[in-house]
């Protein structure tokens, strides 16, 4: 592939299509968006093919590149959405765009958790990049902690102290963004 | 009252992964395809920039000459007042 062989490129594909798209659709929460930038990512693989030395496994390096071009997204996204606030302080109609409302339901969600998962959604895109990415690494698409650590070039002992402070920091968003679950599950208690 | 957040966070647990689309490379090999490709439409472009560049580069040539001639025309009739006087046909008149 290193030689811009598209047929290799194709066979590498079909191999990690699945897991890139997966990881694509937990930080961008949109279909299209994702399918973009599969097929971006595996543009710059392509192109970085001749690079590629072998010191971490090809695993490990499409999972890196996949992880630059989705958080490269979502800060061109909320720099647009910023630009967007400042506009909108001259327009009577303005809207609070600070906390991201948009209904996204992952297909792999189980039926009884969707409900849940789409609050998880929505609370993840609240975390840093470090954590959210630990979070999605280690939660959704269920990597081990070392391969994290790979990944995002950090000690293993970094990645559980991420995920550690992810957690705690999605419990707070929760509480924060939802106060009426709080208050419902208070008065079922009773 | 922990108890909603930690069902909320442990929603994703056996989550199956979501697939990509079944033609997904198609694009790929159309984006590699039409990057390959001899850029006419680039080199169309960089023409198009540089006749616009040409049409404003002479049109404020030719109001910088007109600018000047007009100029030259003010100062020849201020320098020789005394000849433009001279022919005053009113005073000749008299």
């Amino acid at each position: 592939m290193a030689e811009g062989d598209q047929e290799s490129l194709e066979g590498l594909y079909g191999q990690y299509a699945a897991v890139v798209y997966n990881t694509l659709i937990s930080y961008t929460k949109n279909a299209e968006d994702a399918e973009e930038l599969l097929q971006d990512v595996f543009i710059s693989v392509f192109d970085t093919a001749h690079k590629f030395r072998f010191d971490s496994s090809v695993s490990t390096w499409i999972y890196r590149v996949t992880v630059n071009k989705a958080l490269d997204f979502l800060r061109k996204k909320n720099a647009t959405k910023r630009k967007g606030i400042f506009s909108s302080l001259y327009r009577k109609d303005s809207a609070k765009l600070q906390f991201d409302q948009s209904d996204f339901d992952h297909p792999g969600v189980k039926m009884e958790n969707v409900e849940d998962a789409r609050y998880l959604f929505q609370a993840i895109s609240e975390l840093s990049d470090n954590q959210k990415t630990v979070f999605i690494l280690t939660q959704i698409e269920q990597l081990p902690q070392q391969e994290v650590a790979e990944i995002m070039k950090v000690t293993r002992k970094a990645v559980e102290s991420l995920l550690q402070r992810a957690k705690s920091n999605l419990r707070c968003i929760l509480e924060k963004h939802y106060p009426e679950r709080v208050k419902s599950k208070v008065i079922a208690s009773k | 009252m922990e108890e909603w957040k930690d069902k909320v966070i442990r929603s994703l647990s056996g989550i199956e992964r979501a697939k990509p689309p079944t033609d997904g490379f198609e694009g790929i090999r159309r984006k590699l395809a039409a990057r390959s490709r001899p850029n006419a439409e680039k080199g169309g472009q960089w023409m198009a920039v540089a006749a616009a560049i040409l049409i404003l580069v002479s049109s404020n040539a030719l109001l910088l000459t007109n600018h000047s001639n007009k100029q030259q025309v003010v100062d020849t009739a201020e320098a020789y007042p005394e000849m433009i006087t001279s022919f005053n046909i009113y005073d000749n008149e008299q």
